[in-house]
């Protein structure tokens, strides 16, 4: 990924469609009056999906509920570019109202590996995931315990605040946590099973302090979140990872 | 013979000087100066007309509508305004009308009446509710409590939306499928060694399990669309709780708020009825608000006393006021004099505003008009301004017959313009109409328009005059003295005064009568105090009157003097001395704006033998109008029934006006015309120091006509220019010497038998006083006296037959055989 502008908090948005896209855009949208940022796009195209596409009679369950036969090899990659540019314009618009600069690139691959490769030099990776409905979900924070105030809580809290959502702890280990709003889990296991049924807005983790450390762990965050996940540290466990993406440095954008 | 000839010459002597000029006799006035007179501000010798406005104005029924004829000057606009005012002072106050919002349909707005002096008191309290809730309802929604109900909402609608997916994704994690997200949706596959299978694994599987697993995904896919087919009837009832919340924390607010004001104005049903469509109305957008707080700027001013009832979004509540009384000051019905009488003026209109291009209206771009104003009271209009106003005429008729308010756009009616526009209400409407106009438009009016006869009932007719009594005299002195007392002139001397009612004798062109148009005798007034106070006087001299009316003459007498010049340097003939056959000096007015003067013109006529015809060249060549035509066709009726009756009229006569030519009408120059035809006829000649005015029936009477000091001064002023002989004058019909009043200088010289002016009564008067010789009157015999002018006319006219029958045998009769070789 191109080296991030310099600025106070740089973020990266990583997402396989617009649709999981557009849930981080927002958030970073009404967060625009904060300090200065700098917005990463990447956009990766996720091979199994395309795989996938091609078994006989496979159906695509929209949004709506409506069932659809897959569409072709061509046709995803017609909604696939269709979907880079919406998601460049989008970042764009986030950007522009909040008057940092921007990039945007496309990569293939798997999402949260490929994420967490181009990771390097970003404060924050988003991993987006799209929104299935449209109430207000909480902020949740999963850290493990004891809970420091870091970085991390800081922006939690002000998340919570541009996005009007409760802020909700999920500490994982063996020590009670005294603050307000936060349940203690035994095991990651417990946490994920209490967050599978939280309606969460955004669930925010930090790569370097845990309780998720792994590729899968955080693979399994996002399954059961079904929101953006907001990670930090990223940079901790992307350079475990191969780097299956190398993009040249692009000029910066207004 | 020389005694003879000194008969003839003799010219009869004229009116005493007395009888061209009568006189208003300054010490018969009985006061010296104005500033002694009690004076008197009210109208004269109207009193027909102010009955007819003082009924307009106090009848209460319908269609009685006034229309007030008569010329400008007469103080029509005044005596209307002061009687109308008078009658207005005796009713209450009228309603206030309002337009409010149709909540329901916004391009119908209501119209409302509210009891005088309500309106801006509504309007007021309705301003304050909108920036009261601006301020009360952003903080209701801000508050924790509002913030717990609705986080307690969204954490219900969240988690029904979210166990449902939970347990799809738990239930397909059991049974080795892996959900997908795509582009276009959510996507399931079986897993195969943890990893979503691959088409070419797919393929490789036994028919048996790739049917187990076909079977197991497609289970599974209508599992979860059926879960995400119930997200939108969810976000439904998520949308109604929250509704519900905004508009149970709202109600409790506005509800509040509105009650203050309905209790301001509860004695107003309609107010009350409104307000309760405002209350539910506020309830259902209270997010108008919330949006108007988010907008809030950064201006100079504290939140808190921010106007938010001028933001656009609050027009809505807004209170429109078409009419309003103060009832501390408005205490009687309103009289409004329109002086633009437009379409839009009298019914009001509806504004447009450009937004985005486009031009958009609600109902407080109605703006009200002279017929809002006047409601419940009077309207005075100019009737002219009013029939040159395109549509104008129509909308007051259409008004006063549905008897409201209708207000329609130009552009609307025309189909000029298509763009958003309302239909207000019509507001009921009770009005007295007095429109102020001439003769000439009520005449037409009349005639044209069958429902002006319905609508306007009443005519109030000013008199154009006032007969000259001594008891008229004193009053109109005082008037004069009112009038100077109310343009704070300066006091007038007995003589000013005298002076200025001869110069009102002077316009009603009649001895015996006063003009009432006193806007002209105001002018006179005004220009002399002004003539006075250059003189350092404090009174107003009859020198000063004389001076504006000479000096207001001389203004407009360009024309005149170059005409004047014209017959002085003989550019146009005109003779004054000596005596010529078939020629005479007729006389016409010319009037230039309000300036007429008189001024002579040579007719002459010739005669010969013909068919009896006698022709008019001034309608041959279309110059003469139809009152002229009229007077020359008497001509012939005239010759025809006194001379030569049992012989065939064989003349053939022309006449014409020399040097004339911007056409001739009217039938005042019938006698000049016949004196010339007889001279012409008898051979002979006219005094060419007299000049004649008067028309003439067949009966050889002569006739009154108009304008007779202007002709006489007219011809005297040429006179006077080639010198004053002793035998010049002018012939005026007997009728018209009432109607003397002649300018000072021609009086003086009649006095000094310079000029004279003498009154005939028929056709054979005047030809002996221009000829000298007697007309001579039929005798027993038949025959006129020998030598007399009817004599010789009636020879003449004889030697035509003659010659006529002897030219008719001739052609007639056989060829002799001589002529036929």
């Amino acid at each position: 990924m191109t080296a991030p502008p310099r600025a106070e908090t740089r973020i990266l948005i990583g997402a396989g469609s617009f649709a999981d896209a557009t849930a981080a855009l927002k958030i970073l949208g009404l967060m625009s009056a904060g300090p200065t940022v700098a917005f990463g796009g990447l956009l990766i195209e996720d091979r199994d999906i395309l795989d996938i596409c091609q078994i006989p009679n496979q159906r695509v369950v929209s949004a709506s509920g409506a069932l659809v036969f897959a569409p072709s090899p061509a046709q995803l990659r017609t909604v696939i570019e269709a979907d880079a540019k919406a998601f460049q314009r989008s970042l764009a618009k986030v950007a522009g109202l909040a008057g940092a600069a921007w990039s945007f690139e496309h990569s293939i691959g798997d999402l949260v590996q490929q994420s967490l490769t181009a990771s390097a030099g970003w404060d924050i990776v988003v991993v987006g995931h799209r929104s299935v409905h449209p109430m207000r979900g909480k902020i949740i924070s999963l850290r493990a315990a004891p809970v420091a105030d870091d970085a991390l809580e800081a922006f939690s809290e002000r998340l919570a605040t541009s996005l009007s959502g409760e802020h909700l702890v999920f500490a994982v280990g063996d020590r009670p946590e005294n603050r307000p709003g936060s349940h203690v889990f035994a095991t990651l296991d417990a946490a994920l099973a209490a967050l599978a049924r939280t309606n969460a807005q955004a669930v925010l983790l930090d790569l370097s302090q845990g309780p998720v450390r792994r590729l899968d762990q955080l693979r399994q965050v996002l399954e059961v979140a079904r929101c953006p996940l907001f990670v930090f540290g990223a940079a901790t466990l992307g350079n475990q990872v191969e780097h299956s993406t190398q993009i040249p440095p692009g000029r910066e954008r207004p | 013979m020389a005694k003879r000839k000194s008969k003839a010459d003799l010219i009869p002597a004229g009116l005493a000087p007395d009888a061209l000029r009568v006189q208003c006799d300054p010490a018969e006035l009985g006061f010296e100066t104005t500033a002694n007179l009690r004076a008197s501000h009210m109208m004269i010798g109207q009193e027909r007309a102010i009955e007819a406005i003082t009924l307009s104005a106090s009848i209460t029924h319908k269609d009685f509508n006034l229309y007030v004829l008569g010329r400008m000057g007469m103080g029509r606009h005044e005596t209307v305004a002061k009687l109308v005012s008078k009658q207005a002072a005796d009713r209450p106050a009228p309603s206030d009308w309002i337009y409010v919002n149709n909540f329901d349909a916004p391009h119908k707005p209501h119209a409302m009446m509210l009891p005088a002096g309500s309106a801006s008191r509504l309007k007021s309290a309705m301003q304050d509710l909108v920036d009261d809730l601006a301020n009360d309802i952003p903080a209701l929604f801000e508050s924790e409590e509002y913030q717990t109900q609705r986080r307690a909402i969204e954490e219900e609608f969240g988690q029904r939306h979210e166990e449902p997916i939970a347990e799809f994704a738990e239930r397909a994690a059991k049974d080795g499928v892996a959900l997908l997200r795509t582009p276009m949706g959510f996507m399931l596959a079986a897993i195969v060694d943890g990893k979503p299978i691959k088409p070419e694994v797919y393929e490789a599987l036994a028919p048996e399990e790739r049917a187990r697993i076909d079977a197991k995904v497609e289970r599974l896919q209508d599992q979860l669309a059926k879960v995400l087919r119930h997200g939108p009837q969810l976000e439904k009832e998520y949308r109604h709780r929250i509704e519900e919340l905004h508009a149970g924390l709202a109600e409790r607010v506005v509800s509040l708020r509105v009650k203050e004001v309905a209790d301001q104005f509860a004695k107003i049903a309609k107010v009350g009825t409104y307000l309760e469509l405002v209350r539910r109305d506020m309830i259902s957008n209270a997010e108008l608000f919330l949006i108007s707080k988010e907008e809030s700027g950064n201006g100079p001013f504290p939140e808190v006393i921010r106007k938010f009832h001028l933001e656009p979004q609050f027009d809505r509540y807004a209170v429109n006021i078409m009419v309003s009384h103060d009832v501390s000051r408005d205490v009687a019905a309103p009289v409004v004099s329109e002086d633009m009488p437009t379409l839009h003026h009298l019914t009001g209109r509806i504004e447009h505003i450009s937004e985005m291009g486009t031009l958009a209206t609600n109902f407080t771009l109605i703006k009200p008009g002279a017929l809002h104003r006047a409601n419940g009271g009077f309207l005075v209009l100019d009737a002219a301004r009013l029939l040159s106003e395109p549509y104008a005429w129509e909308a007051l008729k259409r008004s006063l017959q549905s008897q409201s308010i209708s207000i329609t756009s130009l552009g609307d009616r025309l189909g000029l313009v298509s763009t958003v526009s309302l239909e207000p209400d019509p507001i009921p409407l009770t009005l007295r109409v007095v429109l102020i106009g001439d003769r000439r438009l009520h005449m037409l009016l009349c005639m044209l328009d069958p429902e002006f006869n319905e609508l306007f009932k009443l005519q109030a007719d000013f008199e154009d005059d006032l007969p000259r009594t001594a008891k008229n005299t004193r009053l109109m002195a005082r008037v004069v003295a009112g009038y100077a007392q109310q343009e704070n002139l300066r006091p007038m001397s007995a003589a000013a005064v005298a002076a200025l009612l001869d110069q009102a004798v002077r316009l009603a062109d009649d001895s015996k009568k006063f003009t009432l148009q006193l806007g002209a005798l105001k002018n006179v007034m005004r220009e002399a105090d002004h003539y006075a106070g250059q003189s350092g006087k404090a009174l107003i001299t009859e020198a000063d009157i004389a001076q504006a009316i000479t000096q207001a003459d001389r203004r407009a007498s360009r024309i005149q003097e170059r005409l004047q010049e014209a017959v002085t340097r003989k550019t146009i003939l005109i003779d004054t001395v000596g005596s010529v056959v078939g020629q005479v000096n007729g006389l016409s007015v010319i009037g230039t704006g309000q300036h007429y003067f008189g001024r002579p013109s040579r007719i002459t006529a010739r005669v010969r033998m013909g068919a009896g015809k006698v022709i008019d060249i001034e309608r041959e060549v279309e110059l003469g109008g139809p009152l002229h035509s009229k007077g020359v066709l008497i001509l012939g009726g005239f010759l025809a029934s006194r001379y030569a009756r049992d012989v065939p009229m064989s003349l053939h006569a022309s006449l014409v006006f020399e040097q004339s030519y911007g056409g001739v009408d009217g039938d005042s120059a019938s006698s000049a015309e016949l004196y010339a035809l007889l001279s012409a006829l008898s051979g002979v000649a006219i005094r060419q120091g007299l000049a004649v005015t008067g028309s003439v029936n067949q009966n050889g009477e002569v006739q009154a006509i108009g304008g007779v000091n202007e002709k006489i001064e007219g011809f005297f002023d040429t006179c006077k220019a080639r010198r004053l002989t002793g035998e010049q004058g002018v012939l005026i019909p007997a009728a018209n010497v009432e109607h003397l009043m002649l300018r000072r200088d021609v009086v003086e010289a009649a006095k000094a038998g310079k000029f004279r002016v003498i009154a005939i009564k028929t056709i054979d008067d005047g030809i002996e006083a221009l000829t000298g010789r007697p007309a001579g009157k039929r005798k027993r015999s038949g025959a006129f006296p020998e030598g007399s002018i009817n004599a010789l006319v009636e020879a003449q006219l004889r030697t035509f037959a003659e010659t006529r029958r002897r030219f008719a045998k001739d052609v007639t009769a056989p060829p002799k055989p001589e002529d036929m070789t």
